[in-house]
């Protein structure tokens, strides 16, 4: 029982240092559109802006304040569940960036793999958090969560950034060729 | 090569104009983002999606009109999605008021018949428009509670 509690203990330290190392990573400026101009990512909804709108203070103290509690319920209830859909897109589209990243960079010779090491852990840290902002949304609502929805945006956008840094040596036509390969396969 | 950009470029220059055009003529008209939603997805056909606007399109060309009203209507939709509950609130009671009906009877037949599923733009993403979907339901809730007790008394209570 006490091997399985030291083992248990070293597996979450080395967990935590291995997320610590990923989250610390700093991206260069230069290569933060790179993925962005072979992804597409820019078409898509805008995230963050949508998610200062879904977990704003602002109109819950509205609607509490103006209206009778039946309202106010469903107010909750509303946007919760748009709070929990937005969270789903910000999953998918993680998703449909690290399938990017795979095929982009498969039989790339020149893999760098401390850096791919490092996407892959901000891509588990990006998912844990999500796990639990799905769980607090559920439970306490959208409006006590901002601050680690603000966090998972963050994170996001560190694995885009990623992605980009260790793709911008990668041939144009190679990447607009996994993008048209993307594009065919989801319309 | 050279030419194909060119042609792009005044393209672009013509729908920026149509655009202030239909600011400065249709949309300054109208009081409220919700009117001005509502104006420019009348302009859309049920059927295709194409927009059409007979003296834009007689100013400009049919394309360029399309164009530019497709992109009023996608900017008007964002910015009442953007907007605070309290904002849209207000704009959707001015466009209740500014309609030739009866508040209530408006509100009921938005509640019921939900015709504000049918001006988001064709290009918005689905996530944009249930955030939409969702705060016109509670304005819409919240507009038809003060028109039954008053903001006043809701606000003691």
């Amino acid at each position: 029982m006490s091997h399985l509690i030291v083992f248990l203990a070293i597996a979450v330290l080395f967990v935590i240092v291995l997320l610590v190392w990923a989250l610390r990573t700093e991206i260069s400026g230069a290569s933060k559109g790179a993925v962005a101009k072979g992804s597409n990512i820019a078409e898509r909804p805008p995230l963050r802006a949508l998610a200062e709108r879904i977990f704003a203070a602002r109109d819950w103290e509205f609607v509490s304040a103006q209206t009778e509690p039946a309202i106010q319920r469903t107010f909750l209830q509303e946007r919760r569940n748009v709070a929990l859909s937005w969270l789903r897109q910000i999953r998918k589209q993680a998703a449909e960036l690290m399938g990017f990243h795979r095929r982009a960079v498969r039989g790339n010779i020149e893999l760098k793999p401390g850096m791919e090491m490092r996407l892959v852990a901000n891509y588990l840290a990006f998912l844990f958090l999500c796990g639990i902002l799905h769980v607090l949304i559920r439970l306490r609502g959208p409006f006590q969560t901002r601050k680690m929805a603000d966090y998972a945006i963050g994170v996001s956008d560190r694995l885009r950034a990623l992605s980009g840094q260790l793709l911008a040596g990668a041939d144009p036509v190679l990447l607009s060729r996994v993008n048209a390969a993307r594009t065919d396969k989801s319309s | 090569m050279f030419s194909s950009n060119m042609g792009a470029h005044i393209k672009r220059v013509e729908v920026e104009e149509a655009i202030q055009d239909i600011q400065n003529r249709t949309l300054a008209g109208i009081s409220g983002d919700v009117g001005r939603l509502i104006c420019l997805a009348s302009t859309r056909d049920y059927n295709t999606g194409k927009y059409h606007h007979e003296g834009l399109a007689s100013n400009f060309s049919e394309e360029v009109a399309g164009a530019a009203l497709a992109a009023c209507h996608l900017e008007v939709f964002r910015q009442l999605t953007l907007s605070s509950l309290e904002d849209l609130a207000g704009q959707l009671e001015r466009y209740v008021l500014s309609s030739c009906a009866h508040p209530t009877e408006v509100i009921e037949a938005w509640e019921k018949l939900e015709p504000y599923r049918v001006t988001i733009p064709m290009e918005c993403d689905p996530l944009s428009a249930e955030i939409f979907f969702s705060n016109i339901r509670i304005a819409l809730a919240i507009l038809r509670s003060r028109r039954e007790h008053g903001p006043q008394d809701l606000q003691s209570s």
